[in-house]
């Protein structure tokens, strides 16, 4: 795929946060030209990010024509929504991954709605992304600490954040889930999020 | 919402709401206390960061070239078949303070309802002249601002002569509407009824489907509180082309191509 970036490539600890901004600073200028019609933009900005919109979509629906609808999806919804892009919110590419598990969060909603399709059941499988931070999978700075803060974290408060941001579950059915009550898994969603918060302070403080 | 949140209460939450996992009652009131609170709102960033961080963690899995390259190029038809249309899409929800039709759009739609079946029967000649008498007596009677303008455009979208009318129907007959296609003018006017409010954070969007099988989005709407909804929109689509016209329920703002369940459809006849 043409110009597959850094976003979604292997990448060596220390020149990810410089990296980082130029990539920021290079899709900020494609969002500009979206603005503008400019559908070769559009092009490239798809280039440069689709693998990781697919990849985040189907880690989430598990189904890879499902996946391809909500990449389609994300990047009609950033052609479409470009000047509504707040920097103020985070990067581009938060941006993206964060309309991306939206739309596919939405798609596991309906069908849990649908009684012949999935029940809350079906969250009881989800996988771990591997915390493992000397994978070869690891893609970014970001992406080797968060999975060394998943991997610190005590199964169930990692279980919780899992089933809550893969599986779009609420605390109520986390709960329901795992059998525990509410105030027990408001608790360990909170540590959980406390703790990678904390472990990404310490990234941003290290960035220029 | 009951009490309002404390600063306390609020923070202990904003991990969970940063993953969207709080219920509604929940959200509503940490909603209202970000309203006041500066330095949740800070935490609340702080947090949606890391939230969105965990996406990083997922392994890389690039889609098939072949599958890749055609979801590209779908999207850049897509943009190029925007580009093409002139007034893409114009959605009208009833305001909220009103919450009727005006009292000229609810005459005209229900005189345009009788126009249609009566189109059935008689010739061109006569349904102009039943126009023209509607029109007229419109203008007569209006004590209202509304333009003389308005008012034509709508009339003609409803009763001029190459108007098609598009039943749509569900399962339960509660929910309807009806569309009428200006083919002259390539305008689209759907009046609904009997359609229920949706979920938060969800709408209802309105799609053209030619007989290639391709959607169209001809925009989004909420019903008012009594259940009625009208939609206009302007598209271009050659008089055979029209296969099925259907509404369906989509996350708020809308989805390039419907994802949600079929509230209502129907077919030219």
């Amino acid at each position: 795929m043409n110009g597959q970036t850094g976003a979604a490539r292997s990448s060596r600890p220390g020149q990810d946060a410089s990296e980082d901004v130029q990539r920021n600073v290079a899709d900020l200028a494609l969002l500009d030209r979206m603005r503008g019609g400019d559908e070769g933009a559009l092009a490239t900005f798809y280039d440069r990010w689709s693998d990781r919109v697919y990849s985040l979509a189907l880690h989430l629906l598990r189904e890879a024509r499902d996946a391809e609808d909500i990449v389609e999806e994300t990047f009609w919804q950033v052609w479409r929504n470009s000047a509504r892009y707040d920097a103020a919110r985070g990067s581009v590419g938060t941006w993206l991954l964060t309309i991306c598990r939206s739309r596919a969060l939405d798609r596991i909603r309906a069908r849990r709605r649908r009684p012949e399709d999935a029940t809350l059941d079906d969250a009881a499988s989800v996988e771990s992304p591997a915390p493992d931070p000397g994978s070869e999978m690891v893609t970014s700075e970001t992406g080797r600490i968060v999975r060394q803060a998943l991997a610190e974290l005590p199964d169930e408060q990692r279980q919780a954040l899992e089933l809550a941001y893969f599986r779009g579950l609420s605390q109520s059915e986390i709960a329901e889930k795992t059998g525990q009550p509410l105030g027990t898994v408001k608790t360990r969603v909170r540590l959980a999020m406390v703790k990678l918060r904390e472990k990404l302070g310490v990234l941003q403080e290290a960035r220029p | 919402m009951s009490q309002p949140w404390t600063h306390d209460q609020t923070m202990s939450e904003l991990g969970a709401y940063a993953l969207d996992a709080v219920s509604p009652d929940e959200r509503a009131a940490i909603d209202a206390h970000l309203k006041t609170c500066d330095s949740c709102r800070a935490e609340l960033k702080a947090m949606s960061d890391a939230a969105t961080a965990l996406a990083s963690t997922v392994p890389l899995h690039p889609m098939e070239k072949d599958r890749s390259v055609a979801v590209k190029q779908r999207l850049l038809d897509r943009a190029r078949a925007e580009k093409r249309v002139v007034t893409p899409i114009q959605s009208v929800t009833i305001p909220a303070r009103t919450r009727r039709l005006p009292w000229w759009l609810a005459a005209a739609a229900s005189v345009a309802f009788a126009v249609a079946a009566y189109k059935a029967i008689q010739t061109g000649r006569e349904r102009d002249a039943l126009r023209t008498e509607l029109v007229t007596e419109s203008i007569r009677s209006s004590a209202l601002k509304d333009s003389l303008a308005e008012r034509e455009r709508t009339l003609l979208a409803m009763a001029g002569a190459d108007v098609k009318v598009v039943e749509l129907v569900a399962n339960n007959r509660r929910p309807n509407a009806r569309m009428f296609w200006a083919q002259s003018t390539n305008t689209w006017t759907m009046f609904a009824h009997n359609i229920p409010v949706p979920p938060q954070g969800r709408t209802y969007q309105l799609w053209l489907i030619t007989r290639e099988g391709t959607r169209i989005s001809a925009g989004t709407f909420m019903p008012d509180q009594s259940g009625s909804a009208v939609v206009s929109a302007q598209y271009p689509l050659a008089s055979d082309a029209l296969q099925m016209i259907a509404v369906t329920e989509e996350p708020a703002g809308g989805v390039p191509q419907p994802t949600g369940e079929v509230l209502i459809a129907g077919q030219p006849r």
